[in-house]
């Protein structure tokens, strides 16, 4: 089905035409939550999230961007929510009472994707600890781009930033990245 | 203290470049219909619920605001006129010398 097709049935909610749309994109948008994420269970329930948006607002979508790109937005729009309540959770388990059960562990839990080599697995571990430490923009930029490998022009589509401007933020991750990991190596 | 040149940093990211691309586990359909479904089906009761909470809540507080604006009434009178005299008719009496 051609995308222009398959987005004139969505808005007319045909439910085949939903369930084509979630079978062409999980993978993509679940394998992007996770790489920002870092957690299977939350990066699962951010892609179940992103479906029911692209469901219920597609009435809205204005074909400005293509339908990958709208998706995309939404994932990473809700991935940023899941960052700030995983960032609120953490507030709260510090000020919490010892005796209270507290769920920083985990949230600080050592990630190791499923996609990496064993032989490269603790060392992948300290470098996407090191990312998730990011500010939010640098660290979306960075694992859209260098993580996942998407084109500059990509990127600067879902974040909604200038060319220039995507290229500012994945240069200063790089260099937060390097003082971070020296951290790591020589402690 | 070693510290970490470009070139060290470019080999340490380009593991990334190998790795095997992960997808969502099976079934991932039908988890995504069911929580649609339990969605839907949770707003369908809690809107008429909370729309009615909202009313009775609305027509309680108009109730007590219109008895305690009647009370005030009567206090105001007793201030505005005729102080012994009103007071006496807001008890249904009257002042005779």
């Amino acid at each position: 089905m051609i995308e222009k097709e398959l987005i004139s049935s969505l808005k007319l909610g045909e439910e085949l035409a939903f369930k084509l749309l979630v079978e062409n994109y999980q993978d993509r948008v679940y394998y992007s939550v996770l790489n920002i994420l870092h957690n299977a269970e939350e990066a699962e329930d951010t892609t179940q999230e992103t479906f029911i948006q692209v469901f219920e607002s597609i009435k809205g979508f204005k074909e400005e961007s293509s339908l990958a790109t709208w998706i995309y937005r939404i994932a990473v729009r809700k991935a940023l929510e899941k960052i700030r309540k995983q960032k609120n959770r953490k507030r709260i388990n510090a000020i919490v009472p010892w005796w209270m059960p507290s769920e920083e562990k985990s949230v600080d839990a050592a990630y190791l994707n499923p996609g990496i080599s064993n032989e490269n697995k603790e060392k992948a571990s300290i470098i996407f600890k090191a990312i998730s430490q990011l500010p939010n923009n640098q660290r979306i930029a960075f694992t859209l781009i260098r993580v996942q490998g998407m084109k500059h022009e990509e990127v600067s589509e879902i974040m909604q930033l200038s060319i220039k401007a995507i290229e500012s933020l994945l240069s200063r991750a790089r260099e937060n990245l390097k003082s971070k990991l020296n951290f790591y190596y020589n402690s | 203290m070693k510290n970490l040149t470009d070139d060290q940093l470019e080999q340490d990211l380009n593991l990334f470049s190998n790795m095997k691309e992960i997808g969502v586990s099976d079934f991932f359909y039908t988890r995504l219909k069911i929580k649609m479904e339990n969605e839907t089906r949770s707003n369908y009761f809690t809107a008429p619920v909370s729309a009615l909470f909202v009313i009775c809540t609305l027509t309680l507080f108009l109730f007590i605001n219109s008895l305690l604006f009647q009370n005030n009434e009567n206090i105001v009178n007793i201030k505005s006129s005729n102080d012994i005299e009103a007071l006496a008719t807001s008890y249904d009496q009257t002042i005779s010398n």
